[in-house]
């Protein structure tokens, strides 16, 4: 127990409580983050905790494939086209089901954005 | 192409009900003369799915609703994406940013700033930063409400345009001084009822036409478009080569981070009742935009497929009026009142989202002048709130005059750059600082003031050197070419300079000094001078 730790435990609510819980958390996800080894894992790890992070991910790779890779989204569809205008419908649905789900659960947003730094106070 | 008489009458008798209407409303929800909270967020007593209604209703605006329908009948898969990314936008602030920026806000987006680094200099940043967000906004809409009522109307006269805009200008400006934060939500909420009912008969008679078959209407599209199979790809608005895509890629980039953290979007966050009622409320908001989203989908590919890209661009080149032109084209089919009924519709729709968007931006605009600059920086936080809301609806008053004076002397330019503007300014200045600023606990007052100004300034100076200014038949001066940024948008660039602008003033400032660079930027200009 360092003596910081002590302090803390006297007084839970004094100045740098902030700071020491946020150390602990990042020495935590640290540890988690570095037992995923690969990077394709990591990602994968970040982006299952952050939904919307990995819905902004997926446009801005949609954005890409088309401007970079013309010629795959422009396969044919059956009836809806080509593969650009599914995976952009697909969106849509992606997005409302996200509108939806929010409604159902009253979900709190991303857990990512909570560990991101320390908690908002109320305004005074 | 013009509708007949009947269907113009029709329209005139629509936007009369709705404007005296709203101003009824507004009249009737109206705050105390001294009552702030109640003016500035209606004491957050409308319930989840009334504000969740008023949030999409401020978000989505007139220059959404048109501008976008036209780049998709006109460029088809380009204006696709543009849709996605302006729902895209809103759901990030729902997930990301809705419930810390209702914890620590107040009234204005300088609130939040200055809850960590209170200050004159943080108040006064904040407030310039929301007037360069909204006044382009602003200028555009009214510009846009000129053009839209002389064609609705079928008014060709010299002059119109200008007459139109200084009657919605009025109506803009009654609506935000009598009604405030209120007034002006029940006036979103008919907006996006309005537009909810328009847009759902006109895509059900469009599905209708085509047999309730997507490909039939993808086909007659292209057929339409006369584009071919090139309105199903990336390119056709942006162009295909490398600066194109790059183009492609910084308006996305743009509109993704700028356009829910625009300042009179954020400000709509202070009004939930409770962090439950706020997330509710922006379910109900991305919700309601997914499915006005996807309906204007439907309707500008529909344009393109039954009114066709020239007919599009003969009566307006960026394809602003392809809704009415699509509306027009559908009610052929029932001559007798069907006509009417639609354009009045779709028009009291289209006129029912340029009232609102305009005076949700002023109210904005004015409550960011009166809060942050007349309460914070010149009386120090000792105004009353008698005077600050005297300040606050006499701005509105100035405000609303110098947007009117300006949209009616530019109304024949091509202002698509100040919606740029405006998107690009939220992107690389106000998501910067509301992001490092809710969730960054080594966010210093020299940090903010540089991702502040370091994005606006960088947004200011590359736009008027770009593409949308000069050198192209569709920029802002087409006949003059003083342009170097090759771009039409300045995301790409001044996205990551507003963020690493935070990054260095928090992490070097502190060490050199806020005080010691102005100093030194003096001595050198009084050195070179």
């Amino acid at each position: 127990m360092t003596s910081l730790d002590v302090l803390l435990s006297l007084r839970p609510h004094g100045r740098g409580r902030h700071r020491a819980v946020e150390r602990g958390a990042l020495a935590e996800y640290l540890n988690r983050l570095r037992a995923r080894r690969s990077w394709p894992r990591r990602i994968y790890y970040e982006l299952r905790r952050a939904p919307s992070m990995a819905t902004l991910v997926g446009f801005l790779l949609y954005v890409l494939l088309s401007s970079f890779l013309g010629g795959v989204m422009s396969l044919p569809v059956p009836g809806l086209g080509n593969v650009g205008v599914l995976l952009g419908l697909s969106q849509f649905i992606v997005f409302f089901a996200f509108a939806a789900h929010g409604l159902r659960t009253d979900c709190r947003g991303d857990p990512w954005s909570g560990e991101l730094g320390e908690p908002v106070e109320p305004y005074r | 192409m013009t509708a007949s008489n009947s269907a113009q009458t029709a329209a005139l008798i629509m936007f009369s009900v709705l404007a005296t209407l709203a101003m009824l409303l507004c009249i009737l929800t109206g705050s105390e003369p001294d009552d702030l909270a109640d003016f500035y967020t209606g004491y957050r007593t409308l319930t989840p799915l009334r504000n969740g209604l008023a949030v999409a209703g401020d978000y989505v605006s007139a220059a959404t609703v048109l501008s976008t329908s036209g780049v998709i009948a006109l460029s088809g898969y380009d204006g696709v994406v543009l849709v996605l990314s302006t729902v895209l936008s809103l759901l990030l602030l729902m997930r990301l940013l809705a419930e810390p920026l209702r914890t620590a806000g107040r009234f204005t987006m300088g609130d939040v700033l200055a809850r960590r680094m209170p200050g004159r200099a943080v108040r006064g940043a904040a407030c310039a930063v929301t007037l360069a967000a909204s006044l382009p906004f602003l200028l555009v809409q009214l510009s846009v409400a000129g053009s839209l009522l002389t064609f609705i109307l079928g008014i060709s006269v010299d002059g119109a345009k200008a007459a139109c805009i200084c009657v919605v200008g009025a109506l803009m400006i009654g609506y935000a001084a009598m009604g405030g934060m209120k007034g002006t939500a029940l006036v979103q909420i008919i907006k996006m009822v309005m537009l909810f009912g328009a847009s759902l008969a006109v895509t059900l008679l469009v599905l209708s036409r085509f047999h309730w078959n997507p490909a039939e209407l993808l086909s007659a599209a292209r057929q339409g478009s006369g584009a071919g199979e090139a309105y199903l790809r990336q390119g056709l608005e942006f162009g295909s080569g490398a600066r194109g895509r790059l183009d492609f890629f910084s308006v996305q980039i743009s509109v993704v981070l700028g356009a829910a953290c625009l300042p009179h979007v954020t400000m709509r966050m202070n009004g939930g009742t409770s962090s439950s009622a706020l997330r509710r409320s922006m379910s109900w908001a991305v919700g309601s935009t997914v499915v006005i989203a996807m309906f204007v989908t439907v309707m500008g590919t529909a344009a393109a497929a039954l009114v066709g890209h020239q007919m599009i661009t003969a009566n307006d080149p960026q394809g602003g009026t392809s809704l009415l032109l699509l509306s027009s084209a559908l009610g052929m089919d029932y001559p007798s009142i069907g006509e009417a009924v639609l354009f009045a519709a779709i028009g009291g729709a289209i006129f029912m989202t340029l009232l609102a968007s305009v005076a949700g931006l002023t109210l904005a605009a004015a409550t960011s002048v009166a809060h942050d600059l007349y309460a914070g920086v010149l009386r120090r936080e000792r105004a009353t709130e008698r005077d600050e809301l005297t300040v606050a609806r006499w701005t509105i008053l100035g405000i609303g005059l110098v947007a009117i004076v300006l949209a009616a002397l530019v109304r024949d330019w091509n202002l698509q750059v100040l919606i740029a503007t405006a998107f690009c300014v939220g992107a690389s200045a106000v998501a910067p600082a509301l992001v490092y600023s809710l969730f960054w606990s080594g966010y210093t007052r020299t940090g903010l003031l540089c991702t502040l100004v370091g994005g606006t300034v960088c947004v200011l100076a590359l736009m008027t050197f770009s593409r949308a200014v000069s050198g192209g038949p569709d920029a802002l001066f087409p006949h003059q070419d003083f342009h170097w940024f090759p771009l039409r948008t300045t995301g790409i660039v001044s996205v990551p300079v507003g963020f690493l602008s935070g990054w260095l003033g928090s992490r070097f400032g502190s060490r050199v000094g806020w005080r010691s660079v102005v100093g030194a930027l003096r001595a050198a200009v009084a050195s070179s001078g």
